[in-house]
């Protein structure tokens, strides 16, 4: 029952279980060896060739994380950034005009409910098949979660904290941003952590229909010229990748949210 | 509540009055803006074009075997993953053991993009049903199982206390606690799975040039030069359908939950 208490098993056990995880796979793709399957040792190599075997003065990081990380990386929070501050802005627009609201509101229902490869070919004859594109469709599947995250966040500030101000004939833009930002604000941040898986899912979509570098070519292109190891270890660095910013995300959630959990007496 | 319903304001027809001006001016917006505004620079059809396209493809009977070979392929998979992911979830949950060991594993793999084992795949399972059905079970199990862990996790152990001291066994705590307590958090991890779960069918299926399915057919389209229209035209009755499975999960959601109006506001 002590098991959240006790720091071996908040920190030991998960790295040992992970550790045992890598070790199977090892195991199973030596005892059972596959063309589809590299072992995790092969992996592991073609990780370190290809990432991290540049010389001292680039950190060590090799020739594809300039060709390949930084460009996807580029895409990835430029799109996730444009999404979330349309998503915000327009997210009070809509959360603070119940009106405008009603007319708006289905259609937005009906754009966001748009797989996002169907788009793809709007998108292509719009911006081209350039970087804008990409970041623009990046852009778009963000934008959802955090739109519809922020009109609820926004709807749901206690009315009597409205009424406060009002009665205090504090300022619409005081009222915005101390009253309604903050009581938003954790529903706003759950749409920018789910905004960012959704970024990543996209980014590596728009880079395997039409990209000449990033994560997402890498590992189509070694699909298509059977170079198994290098499409693993693309997935392997984006599922790292994913974590850390998703590690990223949630610490600044939890420095920006201390009141918050401090206020329902979390803490 | 009542007040919010109030703000909101009016009944049912203001609603669908208010959402068809919604449609209306959107649609004449960007039909004034292709046909006069030079939006898209004259590759792109009028949208009126486009919508009277989508009411054509709905009785083109090819066009509606890619639209139920799509569904079929999703909600094959979504069954997988939910048989899978929801009794191993409980399980996970369940238990602190379980639950602490297993975090890191799942916070590791969870990160990985759907789209990213598109490529996996195809060379596993080929360009067919078996491989689009495979990428969608992988894909949505790690909401679903993410959901259920922590909807199992959290549930208030007084109950499950109170439960055992009016004499319930593992599997009565299981079926009247643990479970319709978790079940708002699982059914939030349905409603992201299953928009995963299109996203990663269609575009596997332009990706692998599959045989069938909507992504083959707007892929074709494209390719065959049917022209915009049509890849348009595909494209709007794919967010129709999205959208209809959106309302039915919503439907679903509020009438089961009813009990949990916060379950429903964390749904979005």
């Amino acid at each position: 029952m002590n098991a959240r208490r006790s720091p071996l098993l908040r920190f030991a056990l998960p790295l040992v279980v992970l550790a045992a995880v890598i070790g199977a796979w090892q195991l199973g793709t030596s005892l059972a060896p596959s063309f589809f399957f590299p072992t995790a040792t092969t992996i592991g190599e073609t990780i370190v060739e290809d990432y991290f075997s540049g010389p001292p003065a680039y950190l060590f990081l090799g020739e594809a994380v300039f060709t390949q990380v930084v460009p996807s990386l580029g895409r990835l929070l430029a799109g996730w950034a444009i999404g979330s501050i349309i998503g915000v802005v327009l997210g009070f627009a809509i959360g603070l005009l119940p009106r405008l609201a009603g007319y708006v509101d289905p259609v937005l229902q009906f754009l966001r409910s748009m797989p996002p490869p169907v788009i793809i070919p709007l998108y292509l004859v719009l911006f081209g098949i350039g970087d804008g594109m990409k970041i623009l469709f990046i852009a778009t599947g963000v934008l959802w979660p955090i739109l519809l995250n922020t009109i609820d966040g926004v709807r749901n500030v206690p009315p009597t904290q409205l009424d406060t101000t009002r009665i205090f004939r504090i300022g619409i833009a005081d009222r915005l941003l101390r009253v309604v930002l903050p009581s938003a604000a954790p529903k706003i941040f759950a749409g920018l952590s789910i905004g960012m898986a959704i970024a990543i899912v996209i980014m590596v979509l728009s880079e395997m229909v039409a990209a000449t570098n990033g994560i997402g070519f890498l590992i189509l292109q070694g699909q298509r010229g059977f170079r198994l190891p290098e499409m693993w270890a693309g997935v392997v660095v984006l599922g790292v990748l994913g974590f850390l910013l998703n590690s990223v995300l949630l610490f600044i959630e939890h420095r920006v949210l201390t009141w918050h959990r401090r206020s329902k007496g979390l803490i | 509540m009542a007040r919010q319903e109030i703000r909101r304001g009016g009944g049912r027809a203001v609603r669908v009055l208010r959402a068809l001006v919604g449609f209306v001016v959107a649609i004449i917006a960007v039909d004034v803006g292709i046909r006069f505004l030079g939006l898209g620079e004259g590759h792109l059809p009028p949208i009126t074009d486009v919508l009277v396209r989508s009411l054509s493809l709905l009785v083109q009977p090819e066009f509606l075997a890619d639209v139920g070979a799509t569904l079929l392929a999703s909600l094959l998979g979504l069954l997988i993953a939910i048989a899978i992911a929801v009794p191993l979830g409980t399980l996970l949950g369940s238990s602190q053991l379980a639950f602490a060991a297993t975090r890191a594993l799942i916070e590791f793999l969870r990160p990985i993009p759907a789209t990213a084992m598109i490529p996996i795949a195809i060379l596993i399972f080929g360009q067919q049903i078996e491989m689009k059905v495979a990428l969608v079970a992988f894909a949505t199990m790690w909401p679903l199982l993410y959901n259920t862990i922590y909807g199992v996790h959290d549930v208030d152990p007084v109950a499950k206390d109170s439960a055992r001291i009016y004499g319930y066994r593992w599997f009565g705590i299981l079926a009247f606690v643990v479970i319709p307590s978790a079940a708002p958090f699982i059914f939030t991890g349905l409603r992201f799975a299953v928009s995963i779960a299109l996203i990663v069918t269609i575009g596997a299926e332009m990706l692998a040039a599959a045989s069938s399915g909507i992504g083959a057919f707007i892929l074709l389209a494209s390719q065959a030069g049917l022209g915009y229209v049509t890849v348009f035209g595909a494209a709007i009755v794919a967010g129709l359908l999205g959208w209809l499975i959106n309302l039915a999960l919503e439907r679903a959601q509020r009438s089961a939950f009813k009990w949990t109006a916060e379950a429903m506001r964390s749904a979005a």
